[in-house]
Protein backbone atom coordinates (compact mmCIF):
# COMPACT_ATOMS: atom_id res chain seq x y z
CA UNK A 1 0.00 0.00 0.00
CA UNK A 2 1.26 3.44 -0.89
CA UNK A 3 2.28 5.64 1.98
CA UNK A 4 1.99 9.34 2.59
CA UNK A 5 4.66 11.38 0.85
CA UNK A 6 5.36 8.78 -1.80
CA UNK A 7 6.14 10.08 -5.26
CA UNK A 8 3.96 9.37 -8.27
CA UNK A 9 5.42 7.68 -11.34
CA UNK A 10 4.45 8.39 -14.94
CA UNK A 11 5.47 7.10 -18.35
CA UNK A 12 6.78 9.85 -20.61
CA UNK A 13 8.43 7.91 -23.43
CA UNK A 14 7.90 4.62 -25.24
CA UNK A 15 10.10 2.65 -27.62
CA UNK A 16 9.30 -0.59 -29.41
CA UNK A 17 10.91 -3.33 -31.44
CA UNK A 18 8.16 -5.88 -31.87
CA UNK A 19 7.02 -8.48 -34.39
CA UNK A 20 4.07 -6.22 -35.21
CA UNK A 21 5.92 -2.96 -35.51
CA UNK A 22 8.65 -0.63 -34.37
CA UNK A 23 6.40 2.20 -33.22
CA UNK A 24 3.30 2.42 -31.07
CA UNK A 25 1.29 3.63 -34.08
CA UNK A 26 2.40 0.74 -36.28
CA UNK A 27 1.69 -1.77 -33.51
CA UNK A 28 -1.74 -0.26 -32.85
CA UNK A 29 -2.64 -0.60 -36.54
CA UNK A 30 -1.70 -4.28 -36.37
CA UNK A 31 -3.63 -4.76 -33.12
CA UNK A 32 -6.74 -3.22 -34.65
CA UNK A 33 -6.53 -5.02 -38.00
CA UNK A 34 -5.30 -8.34 -36.62
CA UNK A 35 -2.07 -8.37 -38.64
CA UNK A 36 0.15 -11.11 -37.23
CA UNK A 37 3.90 -10.86 -36.71
CA UNK A 38 4.38 -14.63 -36.67
CA UNK A 39 6.17 -16.12 -39.67
CA UNK A 40 8.13 -19.16 -40.85
CA UNK A 41 11.79 -19.09 -39.86
CA UNK A 42 13.82 -20.17 -42.91
CA UNK A 43 16.87 -21.07 -40.77
CA UNK A 44 14.82 -23.61 -38.82
CA UNK A 45 13.55 -25.57 -41.83
CA UNK A 46 16.46 -28.03 -41.82
CA UNK A 47 16.50 -28.56 -38.03
CA UNK A 48 14.93 -32.00 -37.83
CA UNK A 49 14.92 -32.09 -34.05
CA UNK A 50 12.82 -28.93 -33.89
CA UNK A 51 9.12 -29.30 -34.56
CA UNK A 52 8.07 -25.61 -34.42
CA UNK A 53 9.13 -23.75 -37.57
CA UNK A 54 7.58 -20.40 -36.73
CA UNK A 55 8.33 -17.38 -34.56
CA UNK A 56 7.39 -13.76 -33.98
CA UNK A 57 10.24 -11.92 -35.67
CA UNK A 58 11.32 -8.30 -35.67
CA UNK A 59 11.76 -6.97 -39.21
CA UNK A 60 15.30 -6.98 -40.63
CA UNK A 61 17.31 -4.24 -39.12
CA UNK A 62 20.70 -2.64 -39.42
CA UNK A 63 21.94 -1.92 -35.93
CA UNK A 64 24.91 0.05 -37.27
CA UNK A 65 23.27 3.24 -36.02
CA UNK A 66 24.32 2.11 -32.54
CA UNK A 67 27.88 3.43 -32.14
CA UNK A 68 30.48 0.66 -32.45
CA UNK A 69 31.83 1.36 -29.00
CA UNK A 70 28.49 0.29 -27.53
CA UNK A 71 27.62 -2.32 -30.16
CA UNK A 72 30.82 -4.34 -29.59
CA UNK A 73 29.50 -5.69 -26.28
CA UNK A 74 25.98 -6.36 -27.56
CA UNK A 75 24.42 -9.49 -28.98
CA UNK A 76 21.08 -9.23 -30.76
CA UNK A 77 19.10 -9.09 -27.51
CA UNK A 78 20.97 -5.99 -26.35
CA UNK A 79 20.84 -4.46 -29.84
CA UNK A 80 17.05 -4.79 -29.81
CA UNK A 81 17.01 -3.24 -26.32
CA UNK A 82 19.25 -0.39 -27.45
CA UNK A 83 17.15 0.31 -30.51
CA UNK A 84 13.88 0.39 -28.54
CA UNK A 85 15.49 2.50 -25.82
CA UNK A 86 16.81 5.13 -28.20
CA UNK A 87 13.27 5.46 -29.57
CA UNK A 88 11.90 5.85 -26.03
CA UNK A 89 14.48 8.48 -25.11
CA UNK A 90 13.80 10.49 -28.28
CA UNK A 91 10.05 10.09 -27.75
CA UNK A 92 10.28 11.37 -24.19
CA UNK A 93 12.14 14.52 -25.15
CA UNK A 94 14.12 14.06 -21.93
CA UNK A 95 17.40 15.90 -21.63
CA UNK A 96 20.30 13.46 -22.08
CA UNK A 97 22.25 15.30 -19.43
CA UNK A 98 19.46 14.51 -16.99
CA UNK A 99 19.73 10.82 -17.89
CA UNK A 100 23.39 10.86 -16.83
CA UNK A 101 22.91 13.12 -13.80
CA UNK A 102 22.76 10.30 -11.26
CA UNK A 103 19.04 10.93 -10.71
CA UNK A 104 18.10 8.33 -13.33
CA UNK A 105 18.46 4.56 -13.09
CA UNK A 106 18.27 1.65 -15.47
CA UNK A 107 15.92 -1.31 -15.00
CA UNK A 108 16.05 -3.88 -17.76
CA UNK A 109 15.90 -7.61 -18.18
CA UNK A 110 15.84 -10.53 -20.55
CA UNK A 111 15.58 -14.29 -20.09
CA UNK A 112 19.24 -14.69 -20.97
CA UNK A 113 22.04 -12.82 -22.64
CA UNK A 114 22.57 -13.43 -26.34
CA UNK A 115 21.88 -17.09 -27.10
CA UNK A 116 23.31 -16.69 -30.58
CA UNK A 117 26.66 -15.71 -29.08
CA UNK A 118 26.52 -18.33 -26.35
CA UNK A 119 25.91 -21.08 -28.90
CA UNK A 120 28.66 -19.74 -31.14
CA UNK A 121 31.32 -19.92 -28.44
CA UNK A 122 30.12 -22.99 -26.56
CA UNK A 123 29.60 -24.79 -29.88
CA UNK A 124 33.21 -24.10 -30.84
CA UNK A 125 34.40 -25.18 -27.39
CA UNK A 126 32.56 -28.48 -27.74
CA UNK A 127 33.79 -29.17 -31.26
CA UNK A 128 37.35 -27.93 -31.10
CA UNK A 129 38.13 -27.76 -27.39
CA UNK A 130 39.42 -24.20 -27.28
CA UNK A 131 37.78 -20.80 -26.87
CA UNK A 132 37.93 -19.96 -30.58
CA UNK A 133 36.95 -16.41 -31.39
CA UNK A 134 35.96 -15.70 -27.79
CA UNK A 135 37.39 -12.29 -26.97
CA UNK A 136 37.31 -9.56 -24.35
CA UNK A 137 33.77 -8.50 -25.26
CA UNK A 138 32.17 -11.94 -25.77
CA UNK A 139 31.10 -12.43 -22.17
CA UNK A 140 29.53 -8.97 -22.14
CA UNK A 141 27.12 -10.16 -24.85
CA UNK A 142 26.25 -13.36 -23.02
CA UNK A 143 25.96 -12.30 -19.37
CA UNK A 144 22.52 -12.16 -17.82
CA UNK A 145 22.42 -8.39 -17.34
CA UNK A 146 23.78 -7.59 -20.79
CA UNK A 147 20.83 -5.30 -21.67
CA UNK A 148 20.96 -3.22 -18.50
CA UNK A 149 24.76 -3.07 -18.55
CA UNK A 150 24.98 -1.97 -22.17
CA UNK A 151 22.21 0.60 -21.84
CA UNK A 152 23.91 2.03 -18.77
CA UNK A 153 26.96 2.77 -20.93
CA UNK A 154 24.96 4.17 -23.85
CA UNK A 155 23.18 6.71 -21.70
CA UNK A 156 25.94 7.24 -19.11
CA UNK A 157 23.52 6.15 -16.39
CA UNK A 158 24.83 6.87 -12.91
CA UNK A 159 21.79 5.98 -10.83
CA UNK A 160 20.92 2.46 -9.70
CA UNK A 161 20.75 -0.62 -11.90
CA UNK A 162 17.94 -3.14 -11.54
CA UNK A 163 18.70 -6.16 -13.73
CA UNK A 164 15.32 -7.87 -13.67
CA UNK A 165 16.21 -11.14 -15.36
CA UNK A 166 13.26 -13.38 -14.53
CA UNK A 167 12.39 -14.83 -17.94
CA UNK A 168 8.85 -13.90 -18.97
CA UNK A 169 8.34 -11.39 -16.15
CA UNK A 170 11.62 -9.53 -16.85
CA UNK A 171 10.02 -6.56 -18.60
CA UNK A 172 7.14 -6.10 -16.20
CA UNK A 173 9.30 -6.54 -13.10
CA UNK A 174 11.78 -4.00 -14.50
CA UNK A 175 8.96 -1.46 -14.81
CA UNK A 176 7.54 -2.42 -11.42
CA UNK A 177 10.78 -2.36 -9.46
CA UNK A 178 11.92 0.89 -11.10
CA UNK A 179 8.55 2.46 -10.30
CA UNK A 180 8.97 1.47 -6.65
CA UNK A 181 12.43 3.05 -6.59
CA UNK A 182 11.01 6.30 -7.97
CA UNK A 183 8.09 6.22 -5.54
CA UNK A 184 10.50 5.95 -2.64
CA UNK A 185 12.51 8.87 -4.00
CA UNK A 186 15.64 6.80 -4.61
CA UNK A 187 15.75 7.95 -8.23
CA UNK A 188 13.80 10.56 -10.20
CA UNK A 189 13.51 8.54 -13.38
CA UNK A 190 14.43 5.28 -15.04
CA UNK A 191 14.86 3.65 -18.38
CA UNK A 192 12.86 0.45 -17.93
CA UNK A 193 11.97 -2.50 -20.09
CA UNK A 194 12.74 -5.94 -21.38
CA UNK A 195 14.13 -7.64 -24.46
CA UNK A 196 14.56 -11.04 -26.07
CA UNK A 197 16.16 -12.42 -29.23
CA UNK A 198 14.70 -15.41 -31.01
CA UNK A 199 16.82 -18.53 -31.05
CA UNK A 200 15.85 -22.08 -31.91
CA UNK A 201 16.97 -23.12 -28.42
CA UNK A 202 14.10 -21.10 -26.89
CA UNK A 203 11.61 -22.71 -29.22
CA UNK A 204 13.24 -26.13 -28.72
CA UNK A 205 13.06 -25.74 -24.94
CA UNK A 206 9.29 -25.28 -25.06
CA UNK A 207 9.05 -28.04 -27.68
CA UNK A 208 10.73 -30.51 -25.30
CA UNK A 209 8.30 -29.43 -22.57
CA UNK A 210 5.36 -30.00 -24.94
CA UNK A 211 4.63 -26.30 -24.68
CA UNK A 212 5.42 -25.04 -28.21
CA UNK A 213 3.01 -24.85 -31.11
CA UNK A 214 3.81 -26.77 -34.30
CA UNK A 215 0.36 -27.86 -35.51
CA UNK A 216 0.00 -24.58 -37.40
CA UNK A 217 3.47 -24.43 -38.99
CA UNK A 218 1.79 -24.07 -42.38
CA UNK A 219 -0.43 -21.21 -41.16
CA UNK A 220 1.92 -19.12 -39.00
CA UNK A 221 -0.59 -16.31 -38.46
CA UNK A 222 -3.03 -18.81 -36.90
CA UNK A 223 -0.52 -20.55 -34.63
CA UNK A 224 -0.68 -18.33 -31.55
CA UNK A 225 -4.20 -18.90 -30.25
CA UNK A 226 -4.54 -18.12 -26.53
CA UNK A 227 -7.70 -19.43 -24.84
CA UNK A 228 -8.73 -21.27 -28.03
CA UNK A 229 -9.79 -24.89 -27.92
CA UNK A 230 -7.30 -25.89 -30.61
CA UNK A 231 -4.27 -24.11 -29.11
CA UNK A 232 -1.22 -26.35 -29.03
CA UNK A 233 1.35 -24.23 -27.27
CA UNK A 234 3.17 -20.94 -27.52
CA UNK A 235 5.05 -19.41 -30.43
CA UNK A 236 8.30 -17.79 -29.33
CA UNK A 237 8.89 -14.22 -30.37
CA UNK A 238 11.52 -11.56 -30.07
CA UNK A 239 11.58 -7.85 -29.48
CA UNK A 240 12.13 -5.14 -26.94
CA UNK A 241 10.00 -2.61 -25.15
CA UNK A 242 11.32 0.40 -23.28
CA UNK A 243 9.49 3.04 -21.29
CA UNK A 244 10.91 6.14 -19.70
CA UNK A 245 9.58 6.34 -16.15
CA UNK A 246 9.59 9.72 -14.48
CA UNK A 247 8.50 11.23 -11.22
CA UNK A 248 5.25 13.11 -11.91
CA UNK A 249 6.33 16.58 -10.76
CA UNK A 250 9.56 16.33 -12.73
CA UNK A 251 7.63 15.38 -15.85
CA UNK A 252 5.12 18.20 -15.37
CA UNK A 253 7.85 20.74 -14.80
CA UNK A 254 9.49 20.02 -18.12
CA UNK A 255 6.15 19.85 -19.91
CA UNK A 256 6.53 16.21 -20.89
CA UNK A 257 3.77 14.31 -22.67
CA UNK A 258 2.42 11.74 -20.22
CA UNK A 259 1.16 8.40 -21.53
CA UNK A 260 -0.03 7.11 -18.19
CA UNK A 261 0.74 6.58 -14.54
CA UNK A 262 2.09 3.42 -12.93
CA UNK A 263 -0.43 3.03 -10.13
CA UNK A 264 0.07 -0.50 -8.92
CA UNK A 265 2.63 -3.26 -8.93
CA UNK A 266 2.25 -6.67 -7.40
CA UNK A 267 4.77 -9.46 -7.67
CA UNK A 268 5.17 -12.72 -5.82
CA UNK A 269 6.22 -16.35 -6.12
CA UNK A 270 4.06 -19.47 -6.13
CA UNK A 271 6.65 -21.45 -4.22
CA UNK A 272 5.07 -24.64 -5.43
CA UNK A 273 6.45 -25.80 -8.78
CA UNK A 274 9.26 -24.68 -11.06
CA UNK A 275 7.11 -24.66 -14.22
CA UNK A 276 3.49 -25.49 -13.42
CA UNK A 277 1.31 -22.38 -13.26
CA UNK A 278 -0.59 -21.63 -10.06
CA UNK A 279 -3.93 -19.94 -10.28
CA UNK A 280 -3.69 -18.95 -6.61
CA UNK A 281 -0.29 -17.32 -7.10
CA UNK A 282 -1.51 -15.40 -10.13
CA UNK A 283 -4.57 -14.16 -8.31
CA UNK A 284 -2.48 -13.14 -5.30
CA UNK A 285 -0.22 -11.02 -7.56
CA UNK A 286 -3.26 -9.26 -9.05
CA UNK A 287 -4.61 -8.63 -5.55
CA UNK A 288 -1.26 -7.21 -4.47
CA UNK A 289 -1.30 -4.86 -7.43
CA UNK A 290 -4.87 -3.72 -6.72
CA UNK A 291 -4.05 -3.16 -3.08
CA UNK A 292 -0.90 -1.27 -4.03
CA UNK A 293 -2.98 1.05 -6.22
CA UNK A 294 -5.77 1.31 -3.65
CA UNK A 295 -8.27 -0.07 -6.15
CA UNK A 296 -10.90 -2.78 -6.28
CA UNK A 297 -11.35 -5.29 -9.13
CA UNK A 298 -14.37 -3.47 -10.54
CA UNK A 299 -12.23 -0.35 -11.16
CA UNK A 300 -10.17 -2.14 -13.82
CA UNK A 301 -11.37 -1.51 -17.39
CA UNK A 302 -9.13 -3.90 -19.34
CA UNK A 303 -6.73 -6.75 -18.60
CA UNK A 304 -3.84 -7.58 -20.89
CA UNK A 305 -3.45 -11.28 -20.23
CA UNK A 306 -0.18 -13.15 -20.12
CA UNK A 307 -1.96 -16.05 -21.92
CA UNK A 308 0.73 -17.63 -24.06
CA UNK A 309 -1.51 -20.37 -25.51
CA UNK A 310 -0.09 -23.23 -23.48
CA UNK A 311 -2.82 -25.66 -22.44
CA UNK A 312 -2.33 -25.29 -18.68
CA UNK A 313 -1.18 -21.68 -18.38
CA UNK A 314 -4.24 -20.20 -20.07
CA UNK A 315 -6.60 -22.25 -17.90
CA UNK A 316 -4.87 -21.23 -14.67
CA UNK A 317 -4.92 -17.58 -15.70
CA UNK A 318 -8.56 -17.66 -16.75
CA UNK A 319 -9.43 -19.23 -13.41
CA UNK A 320 -7.54 -16.54 -11.48
CA UNK A 321 -9.17 -13.73 -13.45
CA UNK A 322 -12.63 -15.31 -13.19
CA UNK A 323 -12.40 -15.66 -9.44
CA UNK A 324 -11.28 -12.05 -8.97
CA UNK A 325 -13.00 -10.10 -11.75
CA UNK A 326 -15.92 -12.30 -12.86
CA UNK A 327 -17.03 -11.84 -16.46
CA UNK A 328 -17.30 -8.06 -16.72
CA UNK A 329 -13.75 -6.88 -17.43
CA UNK A 330 -12.53 -7.27 -21.02
CA UNK A 331 -9.40 -9.38 -21.27
CA UNK A 332 -7.24 -10.27 -24.27
CA UNK A 333 -3.87 -11.68 -25.14
CA UNK A 334 -1.93 -9.62 -27.65
CA UNK A 335 0.47 -12.56 -27.91
CA UNK A 336 -2.01 -13.90 -30.46
CA UNK A 337 -0.29 -11.51 -32.90
CA UNK A 338 3.25 -11.18 -31.52
CA UNK A 339 3.90 -14.66 -30.19
CA UNK A 340 5.48 -14.86 -26.77
CA UNK A 341 8.38 -12.40 -26.63
CA UNK A 342 9.52 -13.84 -23.26
CA UNK A 343 11.68 -11.27 -21.44
CA UNK A 344 10.29 -8.47 -23.59
CA UNK A 345 6.58 -9.19 -23.29
CA UNK A 346 5.90 -7.34 -20.03
CA UNK A 347 7.26 -4.10 -21.45
CA UNK A 348 5.88 -4.55 -24.96
CA UNK A 349 2.42 -5.29 -23.58
CA UNK A 350 2.61 -2.30 -21.24
CA UNK A 351 3.14 -0.16 -24.34
CA UNK A 352 0.22 -1.87 -26.09
CA UNK A 353 -1.92 -1.03 -23.03
CA UNK A 354 -0.84 2.62 -23.26
CA UNK A 355 -1.77 2.59 -26.96
CA UNK A 356 -5.21 1.17 -26.22
CA UNK A 357 -5.71 3.79 -23.48
CA UNK A 358 -4.69 6.54 -25.90
CA UNK A 359 -6.93 5.29 -28.70
CA UNK A 360 -9.80 4.35 -26.33
CA UNK A 361 -10.09 0.83 -27.68
CA UNK A 362 -9.82 -2.73 -26.48
CA UNK A 363 -8.52 -5.32 -28.94
CA UNK A 364 -9.62 -8.96 -28.91
CA UNK A 365 -7.52 -12.11 -28.69
CA UNK A 366 -7.04 -13.09 -32.32
CA UNK A 367 -7.34 -16.73 -33.44
CA UNK A 368 -9.82 -17.28 -30.63
CA UNK A 369 -12.21 -19.15 -32.90
CA UNK A 370 -13.69 -21.54 -30.38
CA UNK A 371 -13.29 -20.77 -26.70
CA UNK A 372 -11.89 -23.53 -24.53
CA UNK A 373 -14.68 -23.96 -21.96
CA UNK A 374 -12.04 -24.10 -19.23
CA UNK A 375 -11.02 -20.56 -20.24
CA UNK A 376 -14.60 -19.31 -20.06
CA UNK A 377 -16.46 -17.28 -17.48
CA UNK A 378 -14.36 -14.19 -18.26
CA UNK A 379 -15.11 -11.51 -20.83
CA UNK A 380 -13.34 -12.16 -24.16
CA UNK A 381 -14.15 -9.33 -26.59
CA UNK A 382 -14.95 -10.77 -30.02
CA UNK A 383 -13.83 -7.69 -31.93
CA UNK A 384 -12.25 -4.30 -31.35
CA UNK A 385 -14.39 -2.43 -28.83
CA UNK A 386 -14.43 1.29 -28.21
CA UNK A 387 -13.93 1.92 -24.51
CA UNK A 388 -12.59 4.62 -22.22
CA UNK A 389 -9.75 2.96 -20.38
CA UNK A 390 -9.03 4.86 -17.20
CA UNK A 391 -7.34 1.88 -15.54
CA UNK A 392 -5.77 -1.21 -17.08
CA UNK A 393 -3.95 -4.22 -15.70
CA UNK A 394 -1.05 -5.99 -17.39
CA UNK A 395 -0.24 -9.48 -16.10
CA UNK A 396 2.81 -11.63 -16.73
CA UNK A 397 3.98 -14.94 -15.32
CA UNK A 398 7.26 -16.82 -15.59
CA UNK A 399 9.07 -20.08 -14.94
CA UNK A 400 10.05 -20.28 -11.31
CA UNK A 401 6.48 -19.55 -10.28
CA UNK A 402 6.98 -15.80 -10.71
CA UNK A 403 3.90 -13.61 -11.05
CA UNK A 404 3.71 -9.93 -11.87
CA UNK A 405 0.81 -7.54 -12.22
CA UNK A 406 1.03 -3.88 -13.20
CA UNK A 407 -1.79 -1.34 -13.08
CA UNK A 408 -1.51 1.65 -15.37
CA UNK A 409 -3.93 4.53 -15.36
CA UNK A 410 -4.60 7.89 -16.91
CA UNK A 411 -3.12 10.69 -14.83
CA UNK A 412 -5.71 12.37 -12.68
CA UNK B 1 54.64 -13.40 -43.47
CA UNK B 2 56.36 -10.39 -44.86
CA UNK B 3 56.38 -7.11 -42.91
CA UNK B 4 54.06 -5.41 -45.39
CA UNK B 5 51.59 -8.30 -45.23
CA UNK B 6 51.44 -7.93 -41.45
CA UNK B 7 50.90 -4.18 -41.71
CA UNK B 8 48.16 -4.68 -44.32
CA UNK B 9 46.48 -7.25 -42.09
CA UNK B 10 46.50 -4.84 -39.13
CA UNK B 11 44.98 -2.09 -41.26
CA UNK B 12 42.31 -4.39 -42.64
CA UNK B 13 41.38 -5.46 -39.12
CA UNK B 14 41.17 -1.86 -37.95
CA UNK B 15 38.84 -0.93 -40.79
CA UNK B 16 36.73 -4.09 -40.97
CA UNK B 17 36.47 -5.15 -37.35
CA UNK B 18 36.90 -1.86 -35.56
CA UNK B 19 35.25 0.38 -38.17
CA UNK B 20 38.22 2.76 -38.30
CA UNK B 21 38.08 5.51 -40.90
CA UNK B 22 40.49 4.35 -43.69
CA UNK B 23 41.53 7.97 -44.25
CA UNK B 24 42.95 8.03 -40.74
CA UNK B 25 45.19 4.98 -41.20
CA UNK B 26 48.65 6.56 -41.04
CA UNK B 27 51.80 5.51 -39.14
CA UNK B 28 51.57 8.47 -36.78
CA UNK B 29 47.86 7.96 -35.99
CA UNK B 30 47.15 7.53 -32.27
CA UNK B 31 44.77 4.55 -32.30
CA UNK B 32 43.17 5.43 -28.99
CA UNK B 33 42.73 9.14 -29.55
CA UNK B 34 42.14 9.29 -33.29
CA UNK B 35 40.54 5.93 -34.12
CA UNK B 36 38.30 5.94 -31.05
CA UNK B 37 39.63 2.64 -29.76
CA UNK B 38 40.07 1.88 -26.07
CA UNK B 39 41.96 -0.69 -24.04
CA UNK B 40 39.23 -3.32 -24.56
CA UNK B 41 39.54 -2.86 -28.34
CA UNK B 42 43.32 -3.07 -28.05
CA UNK B 43 43.01 -6.40 -26.27
CA UNK B 44 40.52 -7.69 -28.86
CA UNK B 45 42.79 -6.63 -31.72
CA UNK B 46 45.78 -8.40 -30.22
CA UNK B 47 43.67 -11.47 -29.37
CA UNK B 48 42.75 -11.88 -33.04
CA UNK B 49 46.40 -11.56 -34.08
CA UNK B 50 47.54 -13.92 -31.31
CA UNK B 51 45.25 -16.59 -32.71
CA UNK B 52 46.33 -15.99 -36.29
CA UNK B 53 50.01 -16.09 -35.39
CA UNK B 54 49.59 -18.79 -32.73
CA UNK B 55 51.54 -16.88 -30.10
CA UNK B 56 50.63 -15.26 -26.76
CA UNK B 57 52.03 -11.87 -25.82
CA UNK B 58 52.76 -10.10 -22.55
CA UNK B 59 49.78 -7.77 -22.13
CA UNK B 60 51.90 -5.32 -20.12
CA UNK B 61 53.89 -4.52 -23.26
CA UNK B 62 50.72 -3.44 -25.06
CA UNK B 63 50.45 -0.47 -22.71
CA UNK B 64 53.24 1.37 -24.51
CA UNK B 65 51.60 0.99 -27.90
CA UNK B 66 49.66 4.05 -29.03
CA UNK B 67 50.50 4.91 -32.62
CA UNK B 68 49.94 2.64 -35.58
CA UNK B 69 53.66 2.63 -36.22
CA UNK B 70 54.21 1.29 -32.68
CA UNK B 71 51.45 -1.24 -33.30
CA UNK B 72 53.15 -2.41 -36.51
CA UNK B 73 56.43 -2.94 -34.62
CA UNK B 74 54.61 -4.72 -31.80
CA UNK B 75 52.87 -7.19 -34.11
CA UNK B 76 55.96 -7.72 -36.26
CA UNK B 77 57.76 -8.61 -33.03
CA UNK B 78 54.93 -11.05 -32.24
CA UNK B 79 55.35 -12.68 -35.67
CA UNK B 80 59.09 -12.87 -35.17
CA UNK B 81 58.75 -14.61 -31.81
CA UNK B 82 56.33 -17.05 -33.44
CA UNK B 83 58.89 -17.74 -36.14
CA UNK B 84 56.53 -16.44 -38.81
CA UNK B 85 58.38 -13.38 -40.05
CA UNK B 86 59.94 -13.62 -43.49
CA UNK B 87 62.66 -11.18 -44.46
Amino acid sequence: MKQEGMKRVVITGVGLESPIGGTMDEAMQALVSGRSGVARVPEWEHLEFLRPKIAGLVAEHDFKSIPRKYRRSMGRVAELAASATEKAVVDSGADREWLSSGDVGIAYGSTMGSLEMLVKYIGHLGRVGDMGEYNATSFLQIMSHTCAANLAQMYSIRGRMIAACSACTSGSQAIGFASEAIRWGRILGAIAGGAEEVHFISSGTFDIMHGASFAFNDRPEAASRPFDKRRDGLVVGEGAGTVLLEELEHAKKRGARIYGEVLGFGTNCDGTHITAPSSDGMRAAMELSLSDAGLKPSDIRYINAHATATPRGDVAEAEAVRSLFGDKVPISSTKSLTGHTLGACGAIETIFCLGMMRDTIVVPTYNLDELDPECGGIYHPKSVERRELALVMNNNFAFGGVNSSLIIGQVR
Amino acid sequence: MKRQEIIDRIHRLLVEEFEADPAKIRPETDMYRELDLDSLDGINLITILEKELKVRVDPQKLRNVRTLSQLHDFVIEMAKSAGKLED
